[in-house]
């Protein structure tokens, strides 16, 4: 990796069953390389993520939240992804205020796109370190 | 429109007859309550003295009968749209409260009625609020920018639940100046600016250092309804062992548990049904500025999806409905 400073991000991810947890698989079969940073938590739908996790993670510390769904119209339940993609945008606007809102990012990644998986990664990772450590790591919270 | 020329009391005790009962602020032991009364004995000291102690939408909670048994609640327009955001989310009958709003002129806390009994200090929630007008609900009471106050209809159910009492009703036509903004832009650019200031989160800390996570905010906000709190739950709220773990975990943690997690979440929790009526402020036992978080600091949210809450009954909670083409990722 470019940056010399050691420091390696902790990416939180929660994917969808369905499709991103799938491409993430992919991603790992077909041995395409990317930033072994994330933590992925499965849930059975990006409309199960309460945004609680995603304040939790980065209260906890982590570097960087990634969110992971079905494309629009391939929700294994129909609309969970239109229902979580307002619930992540509003709570963008929140933490836009207190300059967390770039450490989260949210993606459609289908059980085909191992290598959007990986390009994603890449990016995520390269943001997070040009971001330096969430600044709550080192808080006694 | 139909207009009802009668004065506030009167009105009141017009209503009573037919209605289970009326909640209205009275003025008692030196002080401005809400009442919830059922007979007109206990009506004498209505007041519209514009003293805020909570908001009526929280007493209003868990009116579910419907029409079979309905109160009437006089409220200001803050509490008049927490009460249709409640409907939305199930936790009053729309049915079984007749509301008459009344104009605003701005509210001072109660504690300021105790101490001084005067009007100094108005609450920065009222400061900033672009809504002081009687526009939502059944009823309203039209009185500011007026020579004489009056009652106007604003849905059906007022003009039913009027004319069932027999209080006569004139068709006329009501156009009001609009509220002037400029005083209230003015301080909203304040807080905004103050806001701004708090641009990471190490600085929210700062602003939330003298929190005690009493929770007063949240008990007394209309918009926090759960009955089972996720910070009342052993996740939200850990103790002994359940902390001790964490502690282990991470070196050390900093008490009461979850602070800046409670906030962050109570900040997204509120976000598109605030109506900025600044009850968690009146409440904080720390003086903590509240209305600078909720609503100006979630304000973006509302924009995000064109929603006044409040502002119309039948449209859906932004966060409960969706559309196939908007926002991002597409």
């Amino acid at each position: 990796m470019e940056s010399g400073t050691g420091f390696e991000p902790k990416v939180v991810g929660f994917t969808c069953n369905w499709c991103t947890y799938a491409g993430a698989d992919l991603a790992g079969t077909s041995r395409t390389k990317y930033p072994p940073n994330i933590r992925i938590v499965r849930v059975m739908c990006s409309g199960r993520i309460d945004p609680i996790f995603v304040i939790k993670a980065l209260v906890n510390g982590a570097d960087a939240v990634f969110i992971g769904g079905c494309h629009p119209g391939d929700c294994h339940y129909i609309q969970g992804n239109y229902f979580a993609r307002r619930r992540i945008n509003a709570l963008k606007k929140i933490l836009e205020n207190f300059g967390l809102d770039r450490r989260l990012r949210m993606e459609w990644i289908s059980a085909s796109e191992g290598a959007k998986f990986a390009e994603v990664m890449k990016e995520l990772v390269e943001r997070a370190k040009t971001l330096g450590p969430n600044p709550l790591r080192e808080e006694l919270l | 429109m139909k207009v009802a020329e009668l004065g506030f009391e009167e009105l009141l005790k017009t209503l009573l007859p037919t209605l289970d009962g009326i909640v209205v602020p009275q003025k008692l032991n030196g002080g401005v309550f809400y009442t919830l009364v059922t007979s007109e004995e206990k009506l004498k000291n209505a007041t519209l003295e514009p003293y805020f102690g909570v908001n009526c939408a929280n007493i209003l909670k868990g009116f579910l009968s419907g029409e079979k048994r309905r109160v009437a609640a006089v409220v200001r327009p803050c509490e008049a749209r927490a009460v249709i955001e409640l409907v939305k989310l199930n936790q009053i009958s729309r049915d079984a409260v007749v509301l008459i709003c009344v104009d605003c002129e701005g509210t001072y806390d109660t504690l300021e009625l105790a101490a001084k009994g005067g009007f100094e200090n108005q609450r920065v929630a009222c400061k900033i609020c672009e809504r002081r007008l009687a526009e939502f609900g059944d009823i309203a009471y039209v009185r500011l920018g007026v020579e004489k106050p009056f009652f106007v209809t604003l849905t059906p159910k007022g003009e039913e639940v009027l004319s069932a009492a027999g209080v006569p009703l004139k068709e006329r036509g009501v156009s009001r100046a609009p509220q002037s903004l400029e005083e209230v832009q003015k301080a909203k650019e304040e807080i905004k600016r103050q806001l701004a200031e708090v641009n990471s989160v190490e600085k929210l800390l700062d602003v939330l250092r003298e929190c005690i996570l009493c929770k007063n905010c949240r008990d007394v906000c209309p918009i926090c309804y759960c009955k089972e709190c996720f910070f009342e739950k052993p996740v939200g709220a850990p103790m002994g062992d359940a902390l001790l773990n964490i502690a282990e975990l991470r070196g050390g943690i900093r008490l009461p548990a979850n602070l800046l997690l409670f906030h962050l979440v109570r900040m997204y929790h509120v976000s598109v049904s605030c109506v900025g009526c600044g009850a968690c402020e009146s409440a904080c036992p720390k003086d903590l500025p509240l209305t600078m978080l909720f609503p100006v600091g979630t304000e973006s949210v509302r924009e995000l999806f064109d929603y006044v809450p409040g502002r119309d009954e039948t449209e859906p909670i932004p966060l409960l409905t969706y559309e196939e083409d908007e926002l991002e990722p597409r």
